[in-house]
């Protein structure tokens, strides 16, 4: 056990020499992956991967303020990226929650029933923090005044034109906030908050 | 004029010896800064055991974790005499899955490549953890060139993927003893890319079903459907289409239609198996490992049950069984299936629950 870890050690004190020596030899190559963050960030992304092509890729004309989309419940603010553990514990008990390792098995993804909202939360490092607010019925609405069964042109006078998609629906995007609101025949049937992910 | 061809020899030397320990010193970096994968996730060492196969194979699977822990190719062997491998990696992209595809065609040429659709709800690359987990193990080759330019997200750069020190040079200050034991030799995780677990975690509930905004296949996934056709056309293989029986993600109605719809256009046989989970009797209360994503081992032993019934009636595989060819390589493999279902099976006793084999977070 001593011999190992003096191995060990010799293996350290070689691998620094030579990462130094390496950084003496590639200055340009090093700055370029460094630019300030250079932590290694490979397994904190958030990765529920519910909607593909929604993770801000997509139609960017709304993110006209800093503002953020956030859904309110009984005086509670939910808002994207934010840390999860203190939202559920004063949303209260859910009404059912699901649990998954990401595909990568990199942490966690968590789901929370409330019965009339749906929210997703994802693991970053120790922490969880929200991905997403799904409204499922009528109950509830978002802060603005939308909900679901009302009409095409409640939205936009609502929210405005701006985010309106080729298929009918509308994604609205402020800050590190995605607003998706799914019209089918000219009604509101489905209306989803989504973390962005850079 | 011998002393001027001296000096050039002595020069050309030491400029040879120069690269040479230059070559030496970043193959070590990668080597050493490179995660291994060994505890832990094990996920990021599936794609490389490829390359350590001596024998050919009649079917080669392609797809994200839908494959690696849904189909058994030891389980194909002992039953059917198929000689298969699993190509598979978390959230493997499709683009991704053609890649590997060209790359496996440097090696052989199987009768039979299985793809798994799920990753067609996929149109853009998705992030940097998932593509570091199939890109690394790949061997380098211009497949592998390929498969980076077409995978990196905004901000990346290709050249940390092919000197990958250069990424992870912040990591010499936590090196830890798993990135000296296993710089030159890996430990085997998987049963020819099959991932094993026996564990099991019922589904209890499931998320609710969301509605997308638009259920179209993305124009770019599908692009490569069709050079992943086009290419196993060209070298006389069969393509077929796979869903494993995974409750989550959901898959739409909307999406398994355009699925039907293409392997009708290509006269492709699509192989459903969610669609058969309740005829092949999978049992979602002990199939699965983690509640619905994964099967367990009786759950993927199910699932290959009933696709290599399929293949092998449709496509007259030879049984390669008492081949000695084969013999000798598939017992190997078939003891270390059954050494690991007893490791796990001992572990699950000893602790109630797994904490190796890439179960836990990070393993003690």
């Amino acid at each position: 056990m001593k011999l190992l870890s003096k191995k060990m050690l010799c293996y350290k004190i070689a691998s620094l020499l030579l990462v130094f020596t390496l950084a003496a030899s590639f200055p340009l190559a090093l700055a370029s992956c460094g630019g300030g963050d250079d932590t290694d960030t490979t397994t904190t992304t958030p990765i529920i991967s519910s909607d593909t092509k929604e993770n801000g890729t997509g139609n960017d004309t709304a993110n006209n303020n800093d503002e953020e989309f956030v859904f309110v419940y009984n005086g509670v603010t939910i808002a994207m990226h934010a840390p999860a553990d203190p939202i559920i514990a004063a949303l209260g008990e859910p009404s059912s929650t699901y649990e998954k390792p990401s595909c990568a098995f990199q942490g966690n993804d968590y789901y929370y029933n409330y019965g009339s909202f749906e929210v997703s939360a994802y693991e970053d490092g120790a922490e969880r923090c929200i991905y997403s607010v799904y409204l499922i019925d009528d109950l509830v609405e978002t802060p603005e005044g939308l909900f679901i069964g009302a009409t095409e042109s409640e939205v936009s006078s609502i929210y405005g034109e701006d985010g309106r998609l080729d298929n009918g629906s509308y994604r609205f995007i402020r800050g590190n906030s995605i607003l998706n609101v799914i019209i089918e025949n000219g009604v509101v049937t489905a209306i989803e908050y989504v973390a962005k992910v850079n | 004029m011998m002393k001027n061809k001296s000096l050039i020899i002595k020069r050309i030397s030491a400029i040879v010896l120069a690269v040479a320990v230059l070559i030496f010193i970043i193959d070590f970096l990668n080597r050493l800064l490179t995660p291994k994968y060994m505890s832990g996730p094990l996920d990021g060492a599936f794609i490389a055991e490829y390359y350590k196969e001596t024998t050919d194979h009649d079917a080669v699977f392609l797809g994200d974790c839908e494959v690696f822990s849904n189909i058994s190719p030891v389980y194909l062997w002992e039953n059917y005499g198929v000689t298969s491998f699993v190509r598979g990696s978390a959230q493997q992209l499709i683009w991704q899955s053609y890649y590997l595809l060209r790359d496996t065609l440097r090696y052989e040429t199987p009768d039979i490549v299985v793809f798994n659709v799920l990753s067609l709800m996929y149109n853009e690359p998705q992030n940097e953890a998932y593509n570091r987990i199939t890109l690394d193990g790949m061997r380098f080759s211009f497949d592998k060139i390929g498969a980076v330019f077409s995978s990196m997200t905004e901000g990346e750069s290709a050249i940390e993927y092919f000197l990958p020190f250069l990424r992870f040079h912040s990591r010499w200050s936590s090196l830890e003893p798993d990135d000296f034991k296993y710089l030159y030799k890996k430990d085997k995780v998987t049963h020819n890319g099959y991932y094993m677990r026996v564990d099991i975690k019922p589904v209890e509930s499931l998320p609710t079903v969301r509605k997308l905004s638009d259920y179209t296949f993305g124009s770019r996934a599908m692009e490569y459907l069709d050079k992943i056709l086009a290419l196993c056309r060209k070298k006389g293989i069969e393509l077929v289409l796979m869903k494993a029986p995974s409750l989550v993600p959901h898959w739409y109605d909307e999406w398994d239609a355009q699925v039907v719809d293409y392997a009708e256009k290509n006269g492709l046989l699509y192989i459903n198996v969610l669609a058969a989970a309740d005829e092949i009797d999978i049992d979602y209360k002990l199939d699965t490992f983690d509640a619905g994503m994964h099967m367990n081992l009786t759950g993927a032993e199910k699932v290959t049950e009933y696709i290599g019934g399929i293949l092998t009636e449709k496509y007259s595989l030879t049984d390669h069984r008492g081949d000695a060819k084969y013999e000798s390589v598939w017992a190997d493999k078939v003891k270390f299936y059954y050494d690991m279902i007893e490791a796990q099976k001992a572990e699950l006793a000893e602790y109630g629950r797994l904490i190796h084999f890439g179960a836990a977070a990070k393993e003690e």
